[in-house]
């Protein structure tokens, strides 16, 4: 018979929409012109990487994200004032997408760039305690 | 409902508001749900099981409420609820307030149930217009139909939905047809992906593992390429003259806006044309076929 409807489940989604996806302020953003953009992130390096390793093994002091046509839109969209919802609303609009469809692609989206250090969402919840 | 959007899946049909979305679902026609969400809320969840008899709806009802009381001991049960066929009942936890109703449907031999939580407060109205519109369908003309995930299509009746994979901007329904393979996949956001050559699409999907020739067929409404071959790789099918065969359809259409691919795979003896399936896929072409 049918399972049991999860109040967790609703107040997530609800918390969900509400943050709001702010950039990484150290990141920096270079448009390429050809549809395409490069996002700079700083890499905190380990101790142990630092002299006189590194002047045997010259690592890369910042990752390089590459975003395509629709990664650009997103991250654009993403100006520390939008909520999840907002951004979710204006993507559908412009690419002729339900609500649900474009929250899924925007939600996987985001969780890349939050996971490669570019964005953080700010939850609601955790605002008002701070 | 001021915007409704119609859903048909294994049989049942239901107007929904435009808003409200499948978040789960299944393709047994034994057992299984659907459930609908809004941006935030769960909003109708229904469940079937086949039965081949009409089962006793008062011990139905009575272990539902049992479960209820269980999980949310001072919840308020309503014992009155009766609509249509539908039989049920009103339970009010922490100011909100969940219908459960259920009927068995004859035309299919199974017993299918709603969960309804509501928003605020009851909506009585909308509860009936959604129960009222509930419906259990048969085949049309000998074939089945199915309007969900923003496709919609007609089958054979003896087709069987195996699977269907719904991911971002990408649905996939699989059919088991008897002799082969069917599947049909609408992709969307062609603007961010796509080339304009519905021929390189056609070619990614069929690199490495088959040979055969492209053509584009401008009979249909939509210009569609049509792809048309065989298994590349050696294989000991070969030797039993089982190799298989492929066709694809794929068109973009600009109503929708999204690109459809229709892909077959038989055997070599019981051909199997991706035409079988009628995607409707906008209302234009609706109306042509």
């Amino acid at each position: 018979m049918n399972p049991v409807i999860n109040p967790d489940t609703e107040l997530h989604m609800e918390a969900l929409l509400s943050a709001v996806p702010v950039r990484n302020k150290a990141a920096r953003y270079e448009d390429k012109g050809d549809g395409k953009a490069l996002v700079h992130v700083p890499i905190r390096q380990k101790w142990y990487m630092g002299p006189p390793i590194s002047w045997v093994m010259p690592l890369s002091k910042e990752r390089v994200i590459a975003l395509d046509k629709v990664g650009k839109e997103v991250w654009g969209l993403c100006d520390g004032n939008r909520t999840m919802e907002q951004i979710i609303e204006a993507f559908a609009e412009e690419h002729h997408l339900r609500f649900h469809q474009a929250r899924l692609s925007i939600m996987e989206f985001l969780r890349q760039l939050t996971r490669r250090g570019l964005i953080v969402v700010v939850g609601h919840q955790e605002e008002e305690q701070t | 409902m001021d915007s409704a959007r119609y859903v048909r899946w294994l049989g049942m049909s239901m107007w929904i508001p435009d808003e409200w979305e499948i978040v789960r679902h299944s393709v047994r026609e034994e057992r299984g749900q659907l459930s609908f969400v809004d941006r935030r809320k769960q909003r109708l969840q229904v469940a079937w099981s086949a039965c081949s008899r009409r089962p006793d709806t008062k011990w139905v009802f009575d272990d539902f409420r049992a479960r209820d009381k269980h999980r949310t001991p001072d919840c308020e049960i309503d014992e009155n609820f009766q609509f249509e066929k539908w039989t049920g009942y009103h339970r009010t936890a922490e100011g909100q307030t969940l219908t459960r109703a259920g009927m068995y449907d004859h035309k299919f031999k199974r017993w299918i149930d709603v969960a309804i939580p509501w928003n605020d407060s009851l909506d009585e109205d909308f509860e009936k217009e959604l129960l009222h519109n509930f419906r259990t369908v048969g085949p049309d003309k000998g074939r089945n139909r199915i309007d969900a995930f923003d496709i919609h299509l007609d089958t054979p009746e003896s087709w069987v939905l195996s699977k269907a994979e719904v991911g971002p901007a990408e649905t996939v329904f699989t059919f088991d047809s008897g002799r082969g393979e069917v599947k049909v996949r609408r992709r969307a956001m062609p603007e961010a992906w796509f080339d304009g050559h519905l021929e390189h699409l056609l070619q990614r999907s069929t690199a490495g593992k088959w040979r055969g020739s492209y053509s584009f067929r401008s009979s249909r409404l939509h210009e569609t390429c049509a792809f048309e071959g065989r298994e590349k790789q050696f294989s000991p099918r070969w030797f039993v003259q089982r190799r298989t065969l492929r066709e694809d359809r794929a068109w973009l259409c600009p109503e929708s806006n999204a690109i459809f691919q229709v892909t077959s795979q038989f055997p070599r003896k019981e051909p199997l044309s991706p035409e079988e399936v009628n995607v409707h896929c906008c209302k234009a072409q609706e109306a042509q076929a």
